[in-house]
């Protein structure tokens, strides 16, 4: 590894040293063992403040490779603050190449969204996760919930459910939309939307989840199954819209909503700036 | 004759430790045979151990020595080695306790209060409540007041509740601390008729009955409950 | 004749100093109420918390049966076991509702947390149970959605009996139910779950310094002092001919009353 080392910055390849990536990669490992189990890791100060995506940013260092290509999204976003720090930084302390091209990428560390476009296999993605414990706005004690995943507890989340239910007529819950892995762990899928949640189920590509501030990380290995939880006569569902992007006209993208004037003028536009532009490209 | 009551030599003294220990002895070596059908009136002065007796053969009281052999179920128990379980089942099913006073318990009807030692036997709630109902028409209380808990009746009232509670479920022994003791005669009469049917039906009867009247139209036969000598006189 | 609930023997639980409960011997059984009492610091609490696995025994043997009739040795038994068979087969109510109750979420949620750690998926079927529930204990379905910070201190522990009972369970474990209620709010309290015994035919092991309570609900009593027992029996002669001076200090202390 010490071929790469940038003298100039006096950083080892990636930033950390080796042996915390040794140690990021063993618990990696073990967390793409047991998909979806939450395993603890010794998280580092990193140049950026805990909830930038530290977690996430420790798990790219520790398996990026000088033949990887790197995309960054932050809310499905290349040209946002967060992504683009992300990636510049990546860029000076290891050379690798970058794309916003969700194709192009072999390696994707994102904020919030998944890409529109399907992964594939080999491709691995990473996120940033501010609160790796699901179960935690209802349980505040780590011990009592490390032992509610050992027992395979999971009454609980689903009585979070049940008040959604209760309280709006439907499950409310729109992000951070709890799934169970592997029918074993209780997992959160950090904070996408649940639009999102279906593309974790059987994807072809490797999922790791790191939390820097809570130093856990946990994986949705390829080809693992991925269920949102949800009640029988209230299946789980996904938001649908009844506009089209205004930039691409795609209808089954997820959109955001965006303010134009001070009237309270609005246009719908897709998260995915990449897959948009692609759409925007494929039909001039 | 087939005997359901079979007590020998018990004693019992009361001890006192918050008066240092002191000693009241209150039985001492009595013996008491009682078969099916007959009605035993415990009689002798205050302070005998009449009522001691009476609650020590329905295990309400520990004696200090001897046994309480008593019919259930086709074996006998003794009461004064039986574990609190099969005691339950014993007081439940053949042995029975009319004492003058009602516990009431809060919120519960007159009728449920009657009924309820029926649906331990298993009887169905509606067939329980009939003859709960049957029971209070029989010892004078106004159907108006089947649905109200016992706590706003009057003395009387309440205990005549207690007689139909007690007597309902057709126990092969019943128990009877002054049964009619503050009844006018009319409801006297009625439960003086009670435990004669209950004899009839082949129950074996112990009472104290302050009453001579009472005492001599139910009882078959006096016993006299012997004073303890003092033993610490 | 049936079969304990419940057979507890030699069991102690002791804290090193002399504190704890030591030497316990009993059996539950069906529709049986049991009450242990005794002052502050008698063990009461010690003894129920080890019978529910909450704590850890240090000597003897707790045998619980089953539903289905199978036995299980408490003291031995793996943790995985134990939580399952506390959210199937007992229940535990505590003195203060927030112990026992979520109170950030509403009484519906409370009362179907237990059906649905056992895997009920219908929202519909949950709610309407657990309106049911509700009613059984006195509280208008109409409160279903509020939380039971809006409840009563009476209400609070009805809704603990609900959400207890909800998956039907063998037995219920209860530490001083009824402390903190007025008198009134007790009585009403007490004749529910009197009624509840009845017709589900649990049995209850209930702490509590409340000899009334004692006398209307529990045919069984055991009366602590120092962590052990010293007397044990049916509730009506441990009331009415109390043997051991510290019992007979305590019935004379507060029928007087």
């Amino acid at each position: 590894m010490t071929e790469t080392c940038h003298s100039q910055w006096q950083y080892n390849f990636a930033f950390l040293d080796e042996n915390t990536k040794r140690m990021l990669r063993r618990a990696l490992l073990k967390a793409v063992a047991i998909p979806g189990y939450q395993v603890p890791f010794g998280s580092r100060e990193m140049p950026l403040p805990y909830g930038w995506g530290t977690g996430g940013i420790q798990l790219t260092a520790s398996i990026i490779g000088q033949d990887d290509v790197l995309k960054v999204i932050d809310q499905g976003a290349d040209d946002t603050t967060n992504a683009v720090n992300i990636r510049r930084f990546f860029a000076r302390v290891t050379s690798v190449a970058t794309t916003s091209s969700t194709a192009a990428a072999s390696l994707i560390q994102s904020r919030h969204r998944i890409p529109e476009t399907p992964l594939r296999p080999g491709q691995i993605m990473v996120f940033q996760v501010p609160e790796p414990e699901a179960l935690r706005t209802l349980e505040a004690s780590e011990v009592e919930t490390r032992k509610l995943h050992a027992h395979q507890e999971y009454g609980l989340m689903h009585v979070k459910l049940y008040e959604d239910i209760a309280r709006f007529g439907h499950i409310a819950t729109s992000y951070d939309y709890p799934v169970m892995v592997n029918q074993r762990y209780l997992s959160s899928p950090s904070p996408i939307p649940k639009f999102d949640n279906p593309k974790l189920h059987m994807s072809p590509a490797l999922l790791l989840f790191g939390a820097g501030r809570e130093k856990r990380l946990y994986a949705i290995p390829p080809h693992t199954r991925v269920e949102s939880l949800a009640f029988e006569d209230h299946p789980f569902t996904v938001q649908r819209w009844e506009q089209a992007c205004a930039l691409c006209g795609s209808h089954d993208s997820y959109l955001d909503e965006i303010i134009t004037d001070d009237a309270g003028a609005r246009m719908f536009v897709c998260s995915d700036t990449d897959y948009c532009q692609q759409q925007q490209e494929s039909k001039a | 004759m087939k005997l359901l009551i079979d007590a020998q030599q018990l004693s019992k003294t009361f001890v006192l430790h918050q008066q240092d220990g002191l000693a009241l002895p209150v039985l001492a070596d009595v013996s008491l045979q009682v078969a099916a059908g007959e009605c035993v009136a415990l009689t002798g002065p205050s302070g005998a151990g009449k009522s001691t007796l009476l609650k020590a053969l329905y295990a309400n009281y520990l004696v200090g020595g001897g046994s309480i052999r008593i019919h259930h179920q086709g074996s006998w128990v003794d009461m004064t080695t039986a574990r609190p379980h099969e005691i339950a089942s014993v007081r439940r099913h053949t042995l029975g306790y009319v004492s003058q006073f009602l516990r009431v318990i809060p919120r519960v009807s007159a009728l449920d209060i009657v009924a309820e030692p029926l649906l331990e036997w298993g009887y169905s709630m509606q067939e329980a409540q009939q003859q709960a109902g049957a029971w209070l028409a029989r010892l004078n209380i106004g159907e108006r007041l089947w649905q109200l808990p016992p706590a706003t009746f009057s003395g009387g009232e309440q205990q005549r509740v207690n007689i139909a509670r007690g007597m309902i479920a057709p126990r092969p022994i019943l128990l009877l601390d002054e049964p009619t003791a503050s009844l006018d005669a009319a409801n006297r009469a009625v439960v003086v008729e009670l435990m004669r049917e209950a004899r009839q039906r082949g129950a074996a009867l112990v009472g104290i009955f302050h009453d001579e009247d009472t005492r001599t139209a139910v009882a078959s036969r006096i016993f006299d409950v012997p004073l303890a000598p003092a033993l610490c006189a | 004749m049936s079969q304990p609930v419940l057979s507890v023997s030699g069991l102690a639980k002791d804290y090193g100093n002399g504190q704890g409960c030591f030497d316990i011997d009993f059996e539950l059984y069906e529709g049986e109420v049991l009450c242990i009492v005794g002052e502050s610091g008698s063990g009461k609490s010690t003894l129920l918390s080890t019978l529910a696995g909450r704590l850890s025994a240090d000597a003897g043997s707790v045998r619980f049966r089953d539903r289905a009739g199978s036995s299980h040795e408490l003291t031995t038994l793996a943790e995985a076991e134990r939580r399952r068979l506390a959210r199937s087969e007992w229940g535990f109510v505590t003195q203060h509702a927030r112990d026992g109750l979520r109170m950030n979420v509403s009484a519906g949620a409370n009362v179907s947390e237990r059906l649905m750690a056992l895997g009920q998926r219908h929202y519909g079927q949950l709610r309407e149970t657990a309106a049911q529930w509700l009613e059984k204990v006195e509280i208008s379905r109409e409160r279903l959605d509020d939380r039971p910070t809006a409840f009563s201190g009476g209400m609070q522990q009805r809704l603990q009996i609900a959400r207890n009972l909800v998956t039907q369970p063998r037995l219920v474990f209860m530490d001083e139910p009824t402390g903190g209620l007025d008198v009134s709010v007790q009585a009403r309290f007490l004749d529910l779950l009197r009624r509840l015994v009845h017709d589900t035919g649990i049995a209850v092991i209930m702490v509590t310094h409340d000899l009334g309570v004692t006398r209307l609900l529990a045919q069984r009593t055991l009366v602590m002092q120092q962590g052990r027992v010293v007397e044990a029996g049916l509730t009506d002669q441990i009331l009415d001919d109390p043997q051991h001076p510290y019992s007979q200090l305590l019935v004379s202390s507060i029928l007087q009353a």
